[in-house]
């Protein structure tokens, strides 16, 4: 067992790796010049070549990257561009935003996709199903940014019933979280929906009826205990995309999360800002993966022996 | 009187060829304290006939029946929570493939205690050392440590002992046997027939036994109902069928068990092939395959007294008298 962790983990040291390089050597294709990004537009030729030989934008790209990996393995990704601030100060100063909007649409595709999908598949092919199965399309099909300006315009603007945007207090994530979690929910209600169906024509369901059951416990005990763990895999990777940085919703909303940052990274040419975040997300996804396997163990007796 | 009394059952499918019955009109008696065997062929009806009696078939199909008596109680009328009082108390069932009849997120003794729970008003921790008890009684070794455990850490036999645990847990009057020992090692199935047996002369519980292994029909049945094409074709005590069966059907069906002795004969099997359940002949189902089959044969027959105690659906049926 702690074998097989500490062979998740090396792996997951490889991965980010491989990341690192393909970020970095991104970076470094795109035709800008950091030092311009640096100093800004207005700066002679002579301040960039200082700043180009202070920063080391001379050495060759091997060099830039050791050195970068370096000092990313003591902790250090480097300062903005822009600025001037430590790259990790800035993604951990936005990560509380990212974590609360992540956790609230999370909550909002479990909770109504749970029911949705035990219900949808309890009563299948009935109208009920048909039904929310237009409305969880609908759902999956409503583009973030269309969502996001409609609640924005009506519901901010207009009625005055929430923050427009930026973030001060919780009440400034109700939208943000409201649009992400319809996006998701639709599509958590189909997935629960058919892992369900699955689950229900198994034997074992059959013989829990048999055995006197409650139609309450036979779906919500012995069926979705069963459904409910191949989606641990899809709940932890999308946890892991959320946290990485919400772009759509943190955009739209102005919410000063990591999502927003990245953007805002990328539009500058911001180099270790884009290689900050962007190794950020890629570290939760990582970290996600080795969580999914742990919890699996958890929840599925049968996995422990192998 | 009988503890079980099933008339005119039926089950039907409305699939996309066209509406059938998996079971067409299935009547028959299961007395208290003894075992009624229903043999046949897969696809015969024998295990929707079983579900419809708990109305427990698929939701695709509708049952019905004229009456379904269990001691004085009519079932047929029933409402769903007064028949989950039925369900796993007086009547319970065991299946054929316990790893998959068992559900795998839980442990043995949960899955047992859980029984209990649904019917009898005690304690968590009550449950669970009757669990015990019962795992003890269906002769599971180490009770205690093979309750906390999963299905797939127990071999076959215990699986299926610890699903008969599951089932017999409230002492119910009938147990729907549905191929209790195919799934099985043969050296297993014997001590599952012994272990059913033994309970049944304890509890004094009636059997409805769903098998195509006469051989189990053998050991364990006092009756038996032969099935074809979701109907019964004969019934009779069990000694009288093996000697002298009534129905065609049934004389090709006893053929075709393999005999130690016979071990350069040829096996026997059955000409043709089981209809379509959407296309069952008019008259004898299994008339185009029988060769005493004769042109009254298309006309539909009852299942007919043809002596003491048996029953046939066969025209001919008194010709094979003995």
């Amino acid at each position: 067992m702690t074998k097989r962790l500490l062979a998740r983990v090396g792996w997951g040291i490889v991965t980010l790796l491989g990341t690192s390089v393909i970020v970095f050597v991104i970076a470094h294709a795109i035709p800008a010049d950091p030092a311009v990004t640096y100093a800004g537009p207005q700066a002679d030729a002579e301040t960039l070549d200082n700043i180009r030989r202070e920063m080391g934008l001379d050495d060759p790209l091997w060099q830039q990257y050791l050195r970068f990996l370096g000092r990313a393995a003591r902790g250090d990704l480097g300062r903005s561009y822009v600025t001037q601030q430590p790259v990790i100060d800035a993604i951990m100063l936005r990560f509380p935003v990212t974590l609360a909007l992540s956790l609230g649409g999370l909550a909002i595709w479990l909770a109504i996709g749970v029911p949705l999908g035990v219900l949808t598949a309890r009563w299948r092919d009935k109208p009920v199903d048909r039904i929310v199965l237009v409305l969880c399309m609908i759902g999956i099909s409503l583009p973030t940014f269309w969502l996001g300006r409609l609640l924005q315009f009506q519901l901010a603007y207009r009625a005055g019933l929430f923050p427009v945007g930026g973030f001060a207090s919780w009440q400034h994530l109700i939208l943000p979280c409201v649009t992400l979690g319809t996006v998701g929910a639709g599509y958590y209600a189909r997935l629960v929906h058919s892992n369900m169906v699955e689950v229900m024509n198994q034997d074992y369901i059959r013989a829990a009826r048999a055995k006197g059951l409650s139609e309450t416990k036979v779906l919500f005990k012995h069926a979705l205990r069963n459904a409910f763990i191949p989606l641990l895999t899809v709940i932890g990777m999308d946890t892991a995309a959320l946290l990485g940085g919400v772009v759509f919703t943190e955009t739209i909303f102005a919410l000063p999360g990591v999502g927003s940052l990245a953007l805002q990274a990328v539009q500058k040419m911001d180099v270790p800002m884009i290689m900050g975040t962007v190794l950020f997300a890629a570290t939760l996804v990582v970290v996600a993966n080795i969580v999914v396997d742990l919890v699996y163990r958890m929840v599925d007796p049968r996995i422990q022996r192998q | 009187m009988a503890l079980l009394d099933v008339r005119n059952l039926k089950v039907s499918f409305s699939g996309r060829r066209g509406a059938f019955n998996a079971v067409d009109g299935v009547s028959f008696a299961v007395p208290a304290g003894k075992t009624l065997a229903l043999v046949g062929e897969s696809g015969c009806g024998k295990t929707m006939t079983a579900l419809g009696l708990l109305r427990l078939t698929p939701s695709d199909s509708e049952m019905r029946a004229d009456s379904i008596r269990l001691r004085d109680q009519e079932l047929t009328g029933l409402g769903e929570k007064e028949l989950r009082d039925v369900r796993g108390c007086e009547i319970a069932m065991i299946f054929q493939e316990p790893l998959n009849a068992l559900n795998p997120v839980f442990t043995i003794g949960e899955q047992v205690a859980e029984t209990l729970r649904a019917h009898e008003k005690i304690s968590r921790r009550a449950a669970w050392d009757r669990a015990v008890e019962q795992l003890r009684e269906v002769g599971i070794p180490a009770p205690e440590r093979r309750a906390k455990q999963h299905p797939h850490e127990l071999s076959g036999g215990m699986r299926q002992r610890a699903m008969i645990a599951m089932a017999i847990a409230c002492r119910p009057a009938l147990l729907i046997a549905d191929e209790p020992t195919t799934a099985l090692d043969v050296t297993v199935q014997a001590d599952i027939v012994d272990l059913l047996l033994q309970l049944q002369v304890e509890q004094e519980m009636a059997i409805l036994l769903i098998t195509h292994d006469l051989g189990i029909v053998a050991e364990m049945a006092h009756d038996v109902a032969v099935m074809y094409c979701g109907r019964i074709v004969e019934q009779s005590e069990v000694e009288a069928l093996f000697a002298q069966p009534l129905h065609p059907y049934t004389v090709d069906l006893l053929a075709s068990v393999p005999t130690a002795d016979g071990a350069t004969a040829r096996l026997q099997s059955i000409s043709g092939s089981v209809p379509d359940p959407a296309d069952i002949p008019s008259g004898c189902a299994y008339a185009p395959r029988c060769e005493h089959a004769m042109d009254q044969c298309r006309e539909p027959q009852e299942l007919a007294e043809i002596a003491t105690g048996r029953r046939a659906r066969c025209w001919r049926a008194k010709e094979w008298l003995p």
